[in-house]
């Protein structure tokens, strides 16, 4: 097989498996949200784990809060976030 | 591992004396002992007449006394996770910690912690005793160290189950994504397996009568065995079973027959009323030796 014909074959297999984790990849991030929140809900009147519990994780939920924060901006339009993310026409 | 041996109740029954005197029989004894005081009130330093700290010092051959500081505890704690934060996060992020961190130092449920923390590091750094005389604080904050690994055990649970669900989906995409079969290590799930090890430990510890005895004080009065009946009420949805009942400033004329029936059901030791003001070793020992109490160390 030729090498245009490998990286047209090669692309075409990206496409497919980066297709095949869309909503997968959806799921994660929601569920990394639902950690988050659990974890730093007390801020918004949640309730909330021990303190000590969310402090000896919090060095290394610095993805989360990120992901948290940027939540913020399109929380006014769950819908078109949801619509979005899954294969609804 | 030492034995420890705890001592709660009302404040002001004389908690903090019967821990000087049980310690003090031990060492007599000729048992290594750690008189551990997690009341955030110092009394052992005005007891023993002598300046205590964080660090064991010996008050008595056999007998080292440690009282540490609570809120020294829960700062160098925040400073060490805030250490932490700056060197894991980008500088952006980690810019506004300050303020955060002054706000949480006065956080609820940071005592317990502290308190937790210190008993895990006496237990520690003192395996080398025989016994472990712990004297607690105020009964609220002392049953919520009890409580504290259950409580956190049940958040550490449900946690570790979504962060494992999070970590299958993550290794699902990396496989399909990138063809990967080696993944990195999730240090989030590592530190709450840390954090379920030690609430495991912790709660077999408290439960098991040949690590943890506890003794619940009272004075011969309905106010001190009304709070103690809630003690054992509390102790006892945490499966601790009180290994004895101490009274104290008892006299000829005491009468215990009005003792609520869930105190008189637990094994009994009386103290006797002194004149003399317990303070310092001397007048310790000789209140030992007077009353002949050597069932403080059995």
């Amino acid at each position: 097989m030729s090498a245009g014909w490998r990286g047209w074959f090669g692309l075409l297999s990206e496409v497919h498996r980066a297709r095949a984790v869309d909503t997968l990849e959806w799921e994660l991030q929601e569920l990394r949200q639902i950690f988050a929140l659990l974890l730093l809900g007390h801020g918004v009147g949640l309730p909330a784990p021990p303190a000590d519990l969310t402090l000896s994780l919090l060095p290394d939920l610095e993805e989360e809060l990120r992901m948290l924060l940027t939540h913020l901006d399109t929380a006014q339009s769950p819908l078109s976030r949801l619509f979005s993310s899954l294969p609804v026409d | 591992m030492p034995r420890a041996l705890f001592h709660i109740g009302k404040g002001g029954v004389g908690k903090s004396t019967l821990s000087a005197l049980t310690a003090m029989a031990h060492a007599r004894d000729g048992r290594r002992v750690l008189l551990l005081s997690l009341d955030p009130a110092h009394n052992q330093s005005d007891i023993f007449g002598q300046r205590f700290d964080d660090r064991a010092r010996e008050a008595l051959p056999g007998l080292r006394v440690r009282e540490p500081d609570i809120d020294t505890w829960i700062a160098g704690y925040l400073e060490d996770v805030q250490k932490r934060m700056r060197e894991n996060y980008s500088y952006l992020t980690a810019l506004n910690l300050d303020h955060y961190f002054r706000v949480l130092r006065h956080s609820p449920g940071l005592e317990e912690f502290a308190l937790r923390a210190i008993y895990l590091d006496a237990l520690r750094s003192h395996a080398d005793c025989d016994i472990m005389v712990v004297d607690m604080p105020p009964t609220a904050l002392a049953l919520r160290f009890f409580a504290s690994p259950t409580v956190s055990g049940v958040w550490t649970d449900e946690l570790l189950r979504l962060r494992n669900t999070i970590k299958e989906k993550q290794e699902i995409i990396t496989r399909i994504r990138f063809g990967k079969k080696e993944f990195d290590q999730d240090r989030v799930l590592r530190r709450l397996e840390e954090e379920r090890d030690a609430n495991a430990m912790l709660r077999a510890h408290f439960a098991d009568p040949a690590a943890a005895g506890v003794t619940v004080v009272v004075n011969p009065d309905r106010l001190s065995w009304m709070e103690s009946v809630r003690i054992l009420s509390s102790l006892s949805a945490l499966a601790i079973t009180p290994r004895r009942l101490a009274v104290n400033k008892c006299s000829e004329e005491t009468d215990l027959s009005a003792m609520p029936a869930e105190l008189q059901r637990l094994p009994r030791i009386l103290l006797p009323a002194t004149d003399q003001p317990l303070l310092g070793t001397e007048a310790l020992a000789q209140y030992l030796e007077r009353e002949r109490l050597d069932y403080l160390s059995e």
